[in-house]
């Protein structure tokens, strides 16, 4: 519930702003982490593990 | 997102990789994701938002999909709301610089493949050998390509003379390995070779270094502890040693952060 609230808040808001691409000054990359991985070797992707790559890092959701 | 699988496909050569991270639960991620769009990039499910509320600020909001570019160094260089598959294939065109800006003969075909891979060093000491070619079509587009590879290496000197500037040792080394591998053979190998040999020289440098190499491991044990009260508990005893083992370095400032 607490989830969903936040989600909604984060979409709505998100929603009257503009959108778009901007460029950022390099702050490092905070460590990400999931409660389950799909699509992977074994190994869950990290930040620390992905220096010296380019990545984009993409959060979508339908809920 | 099967955009995301066609951008992987166009700019993976190049070295991009791609994570997603999704609210939806594990079991919509595998059927519809996994098994229908055939996404080839890993999918983290992060049905409690915890990652994500790291990313987005305090007083921030976001529209997704919500989208980050990080460089070679570890650094966010941008991040996108609502961005679709144009607007990101035009940030990803323009930070991958792979213009040629014309067609180039079919012999130079191995070039301007190891160009695009950003093989920049291979595609130039490839171009050069072609500039004996009897052919002056041949030679003329080598000797275009040798240019763009000279003002790609050009634009990445002065990048890298910005962030030299930086205390963060181990980036700067990173930096300068990767600049040494991209352009070898290139005069801006060479310059990337002596600034890596000066800063090994640095005591100072040395000693940041080696409270680099212990952060990253304690960060590694970090990520594999996460959950497990009692590793986390001795993580943070690893990252308060470290701050007294290595006082004033940038790795200790940031074990602070950490810890």
């Amino acid at each position: 519930m607490v989830r969903t609230a936040l989600l909604s808040l984060l979409l709505l808001a998100g929603a009257a702003r503009a959108q778009g691409w901007r460029s950022l000054d390099g702050a490092s990359c905070p460590e990400f982490a999931a409660g389950r991985w799909f699509n992977t070797d074994g190994t869950a992707p990290t930040a620390a593990a992905l220096k010296g790559r380019v990545f984009l890092l993409t959060f979508f959701g339908n809920t | 997102m099967v955009y995301l699988t066609r951008l992987l496909d166009q700019y993976g050569p190049r070295g991009l990789r791609i994570v997603a991270l999704t609210f939806d639960p594990a079991s919509q991620i595998e059927r519809v994701f996994v098994k229908e769009l055939r996404a080839r990039y890993p999918i983290g499910c992060d049905m409690g938002v915890e990652t994500f509320v790291q990313f987005v600020l305090p007083n921030e909001v976001a529209a997704f999909p919500y989208s980050y570019l990080v460089d070679v160094e570890g650094k966010v260089v941008g991040r996108g709301e609502k961005v679709g598959e144009e607007l990101l294939a035009k940030v990803l065109e323009d930070f991958f610089d792979p213009a040629i800006g014309r067609e180039l003969h079919p012999a130079l075909a191995a070039a301007r493949a190891s160009y695009e891979k950003g093989e920049v060093g291979k595609a130039w000491a490839d171009a050069g050998k072609a500039e004996a070619d009897p052919d002056a079509t041949v030679v003329a587009d080598a000797k275009h390509l040798r240019s763009r590879c000279e003002a790609h290496a050009a634009f990445a000197r002065r990048q890298a003379e910005k962030r030299l500037t930086s205390r963060d040792v181990p980036a700067n080394v990173r930096l300068l390995d990767g600049l040494a591998r991209t352009y070898a053979g290139m005069e801006i190998a060479t310059w990337a070779a002596e600034k890596k040999r000066e800063i090994q020289a640095d005591p100072a440098a040395r000693r940041e270094l080696s409270a680099w190499q212990e952060l990253e491991k304690i960060i590694e044990r970090e990520t594999k502890a996460r959950g497990d009260r009692k590793k986390l508990e001795a993580v943070r005893k690893a990252y308060q040693a470290l701050i007294k083992k290595y006082p004033g370095t940038v790795a200790s400032a940031e074990a602070h952060r950490r810890s």
